[in-house]
Parts: structure tokens; C-alpha cells; sequence
């Protein structure tokens, strides 16, 4: 049997990927993103309600990103990783303790709740007088802002595992650190992966805010002293860099979260 | 029993409430005819939390008093101050009115806009197209971060309020409504059709009951980024409502009345949450299941 | 050597009333039953997932009322663990039982092979087929060698056409095996079809009513054993004794 010629076995590999972001979706999304830029920049240009419009912000861009925005980009980064890197093990911790003892879950929930309900920026003036204007305390706002929700999805999934899976492990004479190792834990893996995800949105603004009232580092702090001396467009400089970055953050956490739990739902198969 | 999983939106999970009719049982039986453990009854659980308050108040109480009144208020002057601030003419009354008023209007715009417009996105591909990339950049931007601009825009009223709680309530619930709507099984939206239901009548019978769920899961994120973008708006543009009480507060140093704002601020967090887990219960009846808490 | 498996169990609703059952070595026994009369709970007691709140359970005249790695059970809905492969999930009794990869490895791949499915070595259960994941759990539950084998309406979640051909893979593998099992079904020709004896339960309370050997020859896969006059016979007494059951449960419930 001789081998088939497919349709785009003549093509370089450059139009192969093209081809696959050549969707219909694609040209709609592209199309809107050009109108809307467009109508901005024309209404933006003359109307005073628009505090700026597409191409200041792209000259103000030229100007900025690399030297100021950037590094405090980068200032800011630091502060919101290591707040995770420290909200998450304590985080999952809490968390599976509450999903899995009783006695821990009946005396926490209520509080945890409600502290995760509440604002935080009503609680830096307070966390100000105790830790400073300093890295301590970016770091802390992000992690009180992450701790909570990866708290809350991992109680969520460790308490709530199929109970039928529990069964197994069971009969097969397995012990409550066997359950918890070879069960519980992989069963809570994409709970943890949810709530890790919220946990970012949270630390991301925790920081940015933390920087714009203590406004001593960082891209928050960028942000206000452009507000300050009215440079709008520089502002929104710094607002695509945030939104670009977290864009992506988000994308690359679903991206390793499907790396890491290849099977998908963990919901029992029928 | 299978957990609710909307861990593909990030939708997170339902708030820690216990389910308000049933007493929690475990979720094994591990011998016939065994009773539900202390843990288990309203009055344990009860005993429990109210034993964790009290030793949470007590280390509070104790550790406050070797340390700086203007560092950490204990509990006796937090709860003094209180009675204080609510109990005479001060500003705390009419600041909770406003601030609360002020997010309910808020939240009224989200809900008018960010519903209709996640229904239709999630119904029709190619609006989802044309505004899923603002629909998504602005839901994974905070919304602290509009600030500078708002007032630019709207100046230091309340229109830069009300845009900044848009800004944090709406998109959530466009998200969730959206995933709401592709949620609904294929199959049902068929058998309307066959019925010759109308777009109207499908949306209405069909497409809202169906997404619900997850209508009250943007909801509930909704609401409380309400009041979040509402203290933060206070706190950072505008110095009024609760949030500027707490400001002229931290500024005096007066830290047991910031702690007394606080507590009022989680008070109003913590009724939404309550608010909308009853709300979501009693009008989404054919979801109740015996669910064990 | 005798396994004697004998339990009674009464419960706050009596969901078992005075079971008492014995299961000779190498002997296949279904327990067929209305719903709600207890053959599940009573699989479950003898497995050590329930315990009785009276009465006990004695495999080879020790007691045993947990879990044991005497005992294996196959589940109705499979319950493979989504997060490992075909191969994990067959070991996964050997890991529990502290044995070391390779070796564990080394035994799921035989049971495997054994079920037929040595290919699927490396596939996740969301992958496979319903049949397929069954054969797992069979293999799951084999490889750690048990004396005593349960299946809790292992078949019941197949369609018509993997079901049988899944029952004539199972008999083929008790034979063999000479594997002392308990099968709780509720179709009578399956019961019938596998077992060397049927015990037929009641309803309200639930209990034993009577048990009837089956002297089919074996293989029955090899013949047409519903050809057999025993066959229409033993199939007619066990229908009637539940469908009086089934009357007295409707009966209730109409009242």
C-alpha cells in the first residue's frame, strides 16, 4: 500500500501551527480586538472621560516598560512568590487536617470562613503597625490572601473523597496512613490545584494593593505615584503588564495542573 | 456522594456552611445501628466552636495586655469600644449604612449586567468570541488596580465606588453564569426545541434553572468581591463609609476602634455569605439532597 | 481444611435477620435476593466493611471481622483509582502489603495477561472501556491471592453482551483456581450459571429461605446447560421463592 499524501503534508511546519490558531474563534477575537482598540483610540483621543487611549499608552510603554516597569514588576513577583511558596504547604496542611479529623473540622470552619470573607485591605493598617512598610509585609498580605482559599478546596477535597474508593483501600487492609497517602491525597489533587488558583487571584491583588497604600516598592507603588502626577497612560501601562502576567500564570497552573493529574475528574467511573 | 467539582473554572467550592435543616452524620456506616458521634450533633458542634472562641479570646486577651495598646487591643476594650461607637453619635452607624447601601447598588449593576451578558455568551459562540478576551483579562486583573483610573474618570464620588465594586463583582458572575449556561445538558436545550419553544422561552425555562448552581456560585464570589471593591474603594480613593472610619482611626492610633471596624466589616461579610447559602437553598429545592455536611 | 463463614447480624432496623451461612473450600456460592433484603450487607459484613452487631464472621476457623488480606472483594462500580494505570491499580493490594515495585509489578503484569489485558498495562481506567475496568478489578482482587473471593454485583453496571462474556472468563478463573468465592447477583441465571450453590434470600427481615446445590456439570461454558431439564427446574423454585419476596415488598408499600 503506498503511502497517502495528506493535505498538509506540503506544508512547512510554520503554516501547520498557523493553521491550528486559524480558527473561526480566533478571527472573531482578533477582529473585536482591533474594532474595540480602534473606537478607543478614537474616542479616547478627543473625549476627556477616557483617561487615555491606545496609543499614549503605547508611547508611554516605550518610554517606561523596560526601565521602571519591569523592575518593579519584578520587585512585586518576588513578594507575591514567596507569600505562596509559604501559603501553600500551611495551606494544604490546614486543610487536610480539617477535611480529615473531626474535631478540627467542626472547630475551624467557622472562622476560617469568616476570615476569608473579609476584606484584607481592611486589616493592613493594622498588619502596617506591626510589621512595618516592609518585604514582611507584602509577603504576609499575599499568603493571608492565599492561605485561605487552598485551606478551604482542600478541606473540600480531602473530606469529601469517594467514599467507595475509601472502602477499597479499606479492604485491602490498608491503614489510616496508607488511606491518606495512596486516597486522599490524590483524590484532592485537582481540589488543591482550584483553590491554589484562587489563592494566586488573591496574592496578586493582596500585593498590588499592599504597594499602592505603603507605596514604597513594587508595581502598586509605580501605579500611584503615576496617578499622583496624572500620567494615566502609564498607569495603564502597568495595568496590561499585570493582566498579561496573570493571564499567563493562570494558563501555565491549568497547564501543570494537567500535567500532574493526567486522569482528569476524579470522580468515581462508572 | 460526589463532591461538587467546578475545579475546571476555578470556581472554588461553597462556603463552609453547615446545611441548615440536617445534622451532620458521618459519611460511613461503619456498624449497623451505631449512633452519630458528639462531633456529629448540633449541641457537640455547638460546644466545640464556642470552646475555640473562648481560647482564641483568652490567648488574645492575655497576650494584648503585656503589649502596647496602640500595637494590639485586647477583647475587653475591643467589645468596650463597641458598645461605645454604636451606642452613641458616632460615625459608625451612618458609615455602615452608606457603605453597605453603596455595595448593594453596586452588586444590583453587576447582577443587571453580568448575568444577561453571561447567559448570552454562554449560549451563543460567537458573542463568547468576540468578548471572552475582555471578559477573562479583566477577571484575572484586580481590580485595586483601576483605581488610579477611575478617579481620573468618575472623579472622588460615588460613581468611582460603584465602578470599582462593578469591577470586582461582575466578572465572576459573567464566568460562572457562562459556565453555567455550557453546563446545561445538550439534550434538554433539544427537548425544548422539540416542544417549539422559542429563544425566549428555552432561556427561561431551560437555560436559568439549569444554571443556577453555578449562577449562585458567581453569586456568592460576586457578592463578597462586592464588598471587598467597596472597602477598597473606601479605603484608597474616597476616605468615607466603614473603610474610611477604620483610616481615621489607624491614623489617631486609636487601634481597639480600628479592630472594632473590623469585626463590623467581617460582620457584613459574613451575613452575605450566610444571605446567599440560604438564598441559594431555597430556590434551587430539586438540589437538595440528603447531604451530609 | 474448612472455610466456615457464619454470621448473624441484627441491626436498628434489622436489616439482617439470623444469617447463617457456610461456604466450603473451593466452593462458588451466590446469594440472590430481592433489593433490601441484605445480600449486600451481609457481602460487606463477611468482607469486614460492616460489622455485625451481632454474630461473627470465621474464615478457617479464625475469627475474622475486619479486613483481611485473606479476603479480596470486586465492586459493582469497579472503583479503580482514577489516578493510576491499569497496572497501579492491579497492584495495588501488593503495594498495601509493603511488597517492593518490581516484585509487585513483576504479579500485576501476570494477572493481567491473565484477564487479557496486558496491553492496557500503561492506560489510565478513564480510558478504558466498562468491561475492561471490571477485568481490573477481578485482576486487583486476585493478585493478592486470596482464600476467599467476594463480588458484589460485579457484572451489574455491563451491558448484556460483556456480561457474559465477562461470566465465562470468571468461571474459567475460579475453576482453575479451585477459588473459594461469594457472589451476590440478583439475575438468576447468572447465579445459576456460576455457582455450585444458590442461596436465596428473603425480604423483611432479611434472611436466608433456602439454598439449592447445583449439580450442572462443569464447564457450563462448553455445553448448553440451559438445555438441561435440572436447569428450567432449579430456575422455576428459585423464581417463585422470589417473586413471593417481591409481592411482599410491593404489597407493603401499596398499603
Amino acid at each position: 500500500m503506498s503511502a497517502a499524501v495528506g493535505p498538509y503534508d506540503s506544508l512547512q511546519p510554520t503554516s501547520r501551527i498557523a493553521s491550528r490558531f486559524a480558527t473561526r474563534k480566533n478571527a472573531l477575537r482578533l477582529l473585536s480586538l482591533i474594532v474595540v482598540f480602534s473606537v478607543w483610540e478614537i474616542l479616547g483621543s478627543s473625549n476627556p472621560f477616557f483617561a487615555s487611549h491606545p496609543l499614549a499608552i503605547l508611547e508611554a510603554a516605550q518610554a517606561d516598560l523596560i526601565p521602571v516597569v519591569l523592575p518593579a514588576f519584578v520587585t512585586t513577583i518576588i513578594a507575591l512568590a514567596t507569600g505562596l511558596a509559604i501559603a501553600t504547604p500551611i495551606g494544604v496542611g490546614i486543610g487536610f487536617a480539617m477535611g480529615r479529623i473531626r474535631l478540627m473540622d467542626v472547630a475551624l470552619t467557622p472562622y476560617i470562613n469568616a476570615i476569608y470573607a473579609t476584606p484584607r485591605i481592611a486589616l493592613i493598617p493594622v498588619l502596617v503597625l506591626w510589621l512595618g512598610i516592609s518585604f514582611e509585609l507584602r509577603v504576609t498580605i499575599v499568603a493571608l490572601g492565599a492561605v485561605f482559599p487552598i485551606i478551604i478546596n482542600t478541606y473540600a477535597g480531602s473530606k469529601h473523597v469517594d467514599s467507595e474508593l475509601l472502602d477499597t483501600g479499606y479492604s485491602f487492609t490498608a491503614n489510616s496512613r496508607q488511606i491518606l497517602r495512596t486516597i486522599v491525597m490524590p483524590s484532592s489533587l485537582p481540589f488543591i490545584f482550584a483553590g491554589f488558583r484562587i489563592g494566586i487571584g488573591r496574592g496578586v491583588s493582596g500585593v498590588i494593593v499592599a504597594e499602592m497604600t505603603s507605596a514604597l516598592t513594587g508595581l502598586g507603588r509605580i501605579m500611584i505615584e503615576n496617578a499622583k502626577y496624572l500620567q494615566i497612560a502609564e498607569v495603564f501601562v502597568s495595568i496590561m503588564v499585570l493582566g498579561i502576567f496573570s493571564l499567563f500564570l493562570f494558563e501555565g497552573v491549568a497547564r501543570v495542573q494537567q500535567w500532574l493529574t493526567p486522569w482528569g475528574n476524579t470522580e468515581r467511573l462508572r | 456522594m460526589t463532591a461538587r467539582n467546578p475545579a475546571e473554572i476555578g470556581l472554588g467550592t461553597p462556603p463552609l456552611t453547615d446545611s441548615p435543616e440536617l445534622v451532620a452524620s458521618p459519611t460511613e456506616d461503619l456498624e449497623v445501628g451505631k449512633k452519630p458521634g458528639f462531633l456529629y450533633t448540633r449541641r457537640g458542634m455547638f460546644i466545640v466552636r464556642l470552646a475555640t472562641l473562648v481560647i482564641i479570646i483568652g490567648l488574645w486577651e492575655w497576650y494584648a495586655r503585656g503589649v502596647s495598646p496602640a500595637l494590639l487591643a485586647p477583647p475587653s476594650r475591643i467589645l468596650e469600644k463597641g458598645f461605645e461607637m454604636f451606642a452613641t453619635e458616632s460615625d459608625l452607624i451612618p458609615a455602615i449604612i452608606q457603605s453597605v447601601g453603596t455595595m448593594f447598588i453596586g452588586l444590583a449593576l453587576s447582577i443587571a449586567v453580568g448575568i444577561p451578558l453571561g447567559l448570552i455568551m454562554g449560549r451563543f459562540k460567537t458573542a463568547e468570541a468576540v468578548l471572552d478576551p475582555y471578559v477573562m483579562f479583566l477577571y484575572v486583573l484586580p481590580s485595586v488596580a483601576f483605581v488610579p483610573v477611575f478617579v481620573v474618570m468618575f472623579g472622588l464620588d460615588i460613581k468611582l465606588r460603584l465602578a470599582l465594586i462593578f469591577m470586582s463583582a461582575a466578572f465572576p458572575l459573567i464566568i460562572n453564569t457562562i459556565a453555567g449556561v455550557k453546563h446545561v445538558d445538550q439534550e434538554l436545550i433539544d427537548g425544548g426545541v422539540s416542544f417549539t419553544a422559542n429563544e425566549r422561552q428555552i432561556t427561561r425555562t431551560i437555560l436559568l434553572p439549569g444554571s443556577l448552581p453555578f449562577i449562585f456560585a458567581g453569586l456568592r464570589i460576586g457578592f463578597s468581591a462586592a464588598w471587598v471593591g467597596c472597602i477598597v474603594a473606601e479605603m484608597t480613593a474616597l476616605i468615607t463609609g466603614m473603610g474610611g472610619v477604620l483610616l481615621e482611626a489607624a491614623a489617631r492610633f486609636r487601634t481597639a476602634e480600628v479592630f472594632v471596624v473590623i469585626f463590623a466589616i467581617m460582620a457584613v461579610a459574613v451575613t452575605i455569605q450566610w444571605f446567599t447559602a440560604r438564598l441559594e437553598y431555597w430556590l434551587t429545592p430539586w438540589s437538595r439532597t440528603n447531604e451530609r455536611v | 481444611m474448612v472455610n466456615v463463614n457464619k454470621a448473624f447480624a441484627t441491626s436498628g432496623g434489622k436489616v439482617l435477620d439470623d444469617f447463617n451461612l457456610k461456604v466450603r473450600p473451593g466452593e462458588f456460592v451466590s446469594l440472590i435476593g430481592p433489593s433490601g433484603c441484605g445480600k449486600t450487607t451481609a457481602l460487606r459484613i463477611v468482607a469486614g466493611l460492616l460489622s455485625p452487631s451481632n454474630g461473627k464472621v470465621v474464615v478457617n476457623g479464625q475469627d475474622s471481622l475486619g479486613p483481611s488480606r485473606d479476603k479480596a472483594i470486586v465492586f459493582q462500580h469497579f472503583n479503580l483509582f482514577p489516578w493510576r494505570t491499569a497496572l497501579d491499580n492491579v497492584a495495588y493490594g501488593l503495594e498495601i502489603h509493603g511488597m517492593k515495585k518490581k516484585e509487585r509489578h513483576q504479579i500485576a503484569r501476570e494477572y493481567l495477561s491473565l484477564v487479557g489485558l496486558s496491553e492496557s498495562e500503561k492506560q489510565f481506567p478513564s480510558q478504558l472501556s466498562g468491561g475492561m475496568r471490571q477485568r481490573i478489578g477481578i485482576a486487583r482482587a486476585l493478585a493478592i491471592n486470596p482464600k476467599l473471593l467476594l463480588m458484589d454485583e460485579p457484572f451489574g453496571a455491563l451491558d448484556a453482551l460483556t456480561r457474559e462474556y465477562l461470566q465465562g472468563q470468571l468461571a474459567r478463573i475460579c475453576e482453575e483456581r479451585n477459588l473459594t468465592t461469594l457472589f451476590v447477583t440478583h439475575s438468576i441465571d447468572e447465579a445459576i450459571y456460576l455457582s455450585d450453590r444458590v442461596v436465596v434470600m428473603g425480604v423483611k427481615p432479611g434472611r436466608i429461605i433456602e439454598e439449592f446445590p447445583i449439580s450442572l456439570r462443569k464447564p457450563r461454558a462448553e455445553y448448553n446447560f440451559r438445555a438441561e431439564p435440572e436447569y428450567a427446574k432449579v430456575r422455576e423454585e428459585i423464581w417463585e421463592l422470589l417473586e413471593q419476596q417481591i409481592r411482599k415488598t410491593s404489597e407493603a408499600v401499596a398499603v
